[in-house]
């Protein structure tokens, strides 16, 4: 009797470390506009000493940090488009369902994701509030949820000036 | 009745409380290593090295809210004495110091203790490099500046990407 059960559970297993490598079947991320996103978020908050760092979690890859490729280096010139397609996996498998939920009804109440409360500093946040709310990045990250990214916004957020 | 041996052990349990709370600090500390010789604890020791890791304000080591080595160059191990190190945080606040002997620099956040993300240049008589991305929370230059530069090491911190001619003439 126990060998379905074990059978099963190994199934469950599988699928739960599946998640880690792509996204549920259930989210559908909005296609369009995620490598300038990524971009913005690359460069606020995947720095070696952020989300950059192996082992963190909400790991992002980015030209100036964390690379992908065992033969890149940091302060490369692009970002890939396996990295973009990582990060992208990192951002939504951080928690699937509340993003489906998000993505389904437009973007709206973004704040169900940790990934926006956390960037708002809406939630304890080691790196503090890397976006300013209503700013270009915040409203980069927004328009992505409701499947029209704003790309000059993310453009712009994707500069981080010297005070 | 508490014994004096049962207050003696209380009272020693607490004073290593604070050392033993975190077991990935303590192989962090363990991972650098002893001293180089001939190099005792101070300014000019471990240069190269993640300084926060000690300097933290958990232990004896004088807290520091951000501390590097700044060397001459991305190749070799020679240090630059005497650069300025400019610290601009995020709230527009600026803060400058200079790398000693062993191209160390610390400051204590009684000092200044930045609100990241904190934007930092390296300057040299009238030359200057800016750092292309700002550091987000650490303040240990060598948690990301590692070597040998991988991908997810940016390699020690360098005044000029090629070797030029450097004064370091007032260090021994």
């Amino acid at each position: 009797m126990t060998r379905p059960w074990i059978a099963v559970a190994s199934a469950a297993a599988l699928a739960a470390c599946a998640g880690a490598d792509a996204p549920p079947p259930s989210v559908q991320p909005p296609p369009a506009g995620w490598e300038s996103v990524s971009e913005m978020l690359g460069a606020r908050c995947a720095s070696l000493d952020c989300h950059g760092r192996p082992g963190r979690p909400l790991r992002l890859y980015h030209r100036a940090g964390l690379r992908l490729a065992d033969d890149d280096v940091p302060g490369g010139d692009v970002t890939t488009a396996d990295e973009h397609a990582a990060n992208l996996r990192a951002a939504v498998g951080l928690e699937p369902e509340v993003f489906a939920r998000v993505v389904g009804e437009g973007g709206q109440r973004a704040e169900r994701l940790t990934l926006v409360r956390k960037a708002l500093g809406r939630e304890a946040h080691k790196g503090g509030a890397p976006i300013a709310a209503g700013a270009p990045a915040d409203v980069c990250l927004r328009s992505w949820l409701s499947a029209a990214t704003d790309e000059a916004a993310c453009a712009i957020g994707a500069e981080l000036t010297r005070p | 009745m508490i014994s004096r041996d049962a207050r003696f052990g209380f009272a020693a349990l607490l004073a290593l409380a604070p050392a033993c709370d975190d077991p990935l600090r303590e192989r962090a500390v363990d991972a650098l290593g002893p001293e180089v010789a001939g190099v005792p604890r101070g300014p000019l020791h471990r240069r190269g090295q993640p300084c926060l890791t000690c300097h933290d304000g958990r232990s004896e080591a004088r807290a520091f809210s951000v501390a590097g080595t700044v060397f001459v160059t991305p190749d070799a191990p020679d240090p630059a004495p005497g650069v300025v190190v400019e610290l601009a945080s995020a709230d527009g606040r600026t803060f400058r110091v200079a790398t000693n002997c062993a191209g160390n620099f610390f400051v204590e956040p009684t000092s200044f203790a930045p609100r990241y993300p904190l934007f930092v240049a390296l300057e040299s008589g009238r030359y200057r490099v800016e750092m292309d991305t700002p550091v987000q929370r650490d303040g240990s230059c060598a948690s990301c500046h590692r070597e040998p530069a991988s991908r997810s090491d940016v390699g020690q911190v360098f005044l000029y990407a090629t070797p030029r001619a450097f004064d370091a003439s007032g260090c021994p």
